[in-house]
């Protein structure tokens, strides 16, 4: 990890992304291995030593305290003189909007401004590096969108790095600088979250980061600088050079990269029939039945073009050859390799 | 036919009233949403339908009997809880047969009926598991089965993936679907999420305060909200407080902090009245150029922010009067499209405004839902 870097670790349940950063945080210690801070080795330094906040899913506020005491407890118990802090301590509460209501108990607050009490209590006694353990998980929808921008720019603000620890790749994806992707205790991949987006190394990532089309099929051979892949007896031009050997073989594609037509274009034209429409609010999923009875998910944003379509229309879809991406067929199957239970 | 009506229903905690003189009918078949913030009501609302509260006030009826003094286990209803309370002691089959059993059914039928539940949710291969032994999503599913065993057409859902890590969460909302489908299901599904709610409801019902703000289909409440609050809470919007400078047949005009104006097609408004705007995020169109141009609804302002969200990028602009716009774009629209700092217009269309009269305890406490 870079010095101010915002970092985000995702994946399902169970992949170790909260044992990880216990590790780092010195909550538990590695069986094998060394983690470094700051060039310093760490495993044998306690965690108050550590020079890190760190900020539970679940709210831990004293309820008895109220919330300019909660913020100022750290330096409070380190025994450290008060007034040295309290630039620091207004400064945090000024810019996460808790001025107004510092003298108020935590019950009082919504779980919102509850958890950005937390937040500034974990910064106070002037901690680098913040552990953010699922920091949004036990709010609402709605509250989580707004509070992560919140938490972004507070870290940039204040050139702190962070490591965010969350299982909501959309929450990934809007704040992070880089993004860890993990699984059963390993690292899956590591990228910006547009390279994640567009050009994930692996099937699991593509799942995992968004919903994607797979398509199953046999390599057929070289053709015009790229590879043509029968796919159910529809053929598809990707242009790329696999660096694997043949056969069976993964076609990835993004719903929203596909594009409804109503008259037919050249190659990478399929030909469909709608089956079923899902309105998602800003944009329409549609499951479209190919004739080459693969189903294929598309998705266009909402507009009147979109609002055309009905279900039992005749669809030519253009797979761009830009946005297929190719892998080898998975030892152990596809719905193994991006299973996320 | 199982059908629920709810008729002038109030129920109180103490002195909170957690549902206030509501009116619903729920259709049979139907797959209805109720979608509100925490402390809406919305699992009073549930657990009053199912049976496990009784209304202060009001009936419920469910096939059109009056069911205000029939006990749950008589209502033709299955609730599944947020958090499914499976009996952690008991395979997955014990857990299924449970409630056949303790209706009277001999053990060869329970158990026949439990492994066709089984067989639907796709967990008949775990039937000798323990709950512990099963993923999330596989419990969620459990608790599901579980509670269509006793065969009840109705199904209350209370956060049904709440628990659910967001990927898997996405995966199961089609899924729940066609389990109602197949099953003619009539289903009741408790959710602060609002994507969930749009994609799975055949209706939805926002709820507030124990009052039902907006009800309908979701792609009418999503384009037409009726008040401040349902655009908010469905969906991204962007809010302007103003007040009408000008009417004329045709629409009005409205006049924004510091001097900016925007014509809307609405004409019931009364010169002077305090307004607020709506128009969605992906309904805004930013225009590059720093060139002045006398078109109307188009407002300079400066790029602040640029966020990825996946399918789509968002863009935050500082309008000149000090305002803030979000605009949402596809991806591959939208990938490094404008630059943060960059000078730019913003396109407001008359037809994607909506506009809401200014609410008497002010705009920010409205939009609060926290």
């Amino acid at each position: 990890m870079e010095d101010r870097e915002y970092l985000c670790i995702i994946g399902p349940s169970g992949c170790g992304k909260t044992t990880l950063i216990k590790c780092i945080a010195g909550i538990i210690k590695p069986d094998e291995g060394e983690i470094y801070i700051d060039d310093r080795l760490v495993n044998d330094v306690p965690i108050q030593d550590r020079g890190i906040g760190y900020v539970f899913q679940e709210i831990a506020l004293f309820p008895h305290m109220n919330i300019y005491d909660n913020v100022r407890y750290g330096p409070f118990v380190k025994g450290l003189d008060i007034s040295s802090a309290e630039n620091l301590i207004n400064e945090i509460l000024n810019m996460m909007k808790l001025w107004d209501r510092v003298k108020d108990y935590p019950s009082t607050l919504s779980g919102g401004a509850q958890q950005k009490a937390a937040v500034a209590r974990s910064l106070i006694s002037g901690s680098h590096l913040l552990i953010l353990d699922e920091p949004l998980g036990s709010l609402d929808a709605k509250v989580r969108k707004v509070l992560r921008y919140e938490l972004r720019r507070l870290v940039k603000d204040l050139g702190l790095t962070a490591i965010h620890v969350t299982h909501d790749q959309e929450e990934a994806m809007s704040i992070a600088d880089r993004i860890v992707v993990m699984r059963k205790g390993e690292i899956v991949e590591v990228g910006t979250p547009l390279e994640l987006y567009l050009r994930p190394k692996n099937l699991f990532t593509a799942n995992f980061v968004g919903e994607t089309n797979f398509l199953i099929g046999d390599l057929l051979g070289e053709k015009d600088e790229g590879v043509r892949i029968d796919v159910n007896g529809e053929i598809l031009h990707v242009p790329c050079k696999p660096n694997f050997e043949g056969g069976r073989v993964v076609v990835a594609i993004r719903p929203e990269f596909i594009i409804m037509r109503k008259t037919s274009g050249l190659k990478n034209v399929w030909r469909g029939v709608i089956e079923r429409m899902t309105f998602l609010g800003s944009s329409i999923r549609f499951e479209i039945r190919a004739e080459n009875n693969v189903t294929i998910i598309a998705k266009s944003p909402f507009s009147s073009e979109a609002l055309d379509w009905k279900i039992g229309d005749r669809v030519n879809l253009i797979l761009p050859r830009d946005f297929l991406l190719l892998y080898p067929y998975p030892k152990e199957g596809l719905e193994k390799a991006i299973s996320i239970e | 036919m199982p059908s629920i009506r709810l008729v002038n229903v109030t129920k109180r905690f103490g002195n909170i009233t957690a549902i206030k003189n509501l009116n619903l009918t729920i259709n049979d078949r139907e797959y209805v949403c109720v979608l509100g913030p925490s402390g809406s009501g919305k699992t009073t609302l549930l657990k009053l339908i199912a049976g496990i509260i009784k209304p202060d006030e009001g009936k419920i009826y469910i096939d059109n009997k009056l069911v205000n003094n029939v006990p749950p286990q008589e209502r033709n209803v299955a609730y599944v809880p947020q958090y499914y309370a499976l009996f952690p002691h008991l395979t997955v089959i014990d857990n299924v047969a449970f409630g056949p059993l303790s209706r009277g059914l001999c053990k060869e039928e329970a158990y026949r009926v439990s492994m066709q539940m089984l067989e639907m949710t796709r967990l008949a291969w775990r039937s000798e598991s323990l709950p512990y032994e099963l993923s999330g999503g596989m419990q969620q599913r459990l608790a599901l089965a579980r509670g269509l065993a006793c065969g009840a057409k109705i199904l209350l859902l209370d956060e049904p993936l709440g628990a659910l890590d967001a990927r898997l969460r996405v995966e199961l909302r089609f899924k729940l679907r066609e389990i109602a489908e197949e099953n003619d299901l009539t289903v009741i599904h408790v959710t602060h999420d609002q994507e969930e709610a749009i994609i799975v409801a055949d209706r939805l019902i926002v709820l507030r305060g124990g009052e039902i703000q907006q009800e309908g289909p979701p792609s009418q409440v999503y384009n037409e909200p009726k008040n401040i609050f349902v655009a908010h809470f469905v969906g991204g919007a962007n809010f302007f407080e103003g007040f009408i400078a000008e009417t004329d047949p045709y629409g009005s005009w409205v006049q924004l902090r510091n001097g900016f104006i925007l014509r809307v097609n609405e004409t019931k408004w009364k010169v002077g009245e305090r307004i607020v705007l709506m128009i969605r995020e992906e309904r805004t169109e930013i225009i590059k150029g720093t060139k002045i141009r006398e078109e109307i609804n188009l407002l300079p302002g400066t790029i602040r922010e640029v966020s990825f969200l996946g399918d789509f990028i968002s863009y935050e602009i500082l309008l000149d009067n000090g305002d803030s716009v979000n605009s949402k774009m596809p991806t591959l629209l939208g990938i490094g499209r404008f630059r943060v700092d960059e000078r730019v217009y913003v396109r407001l269309r008359t037809e994607h405004l909506r506009v809401y009269p200014y609410p008497p305890q002010g705009l920010y406490q409205e939009l609060e839902v926290i």
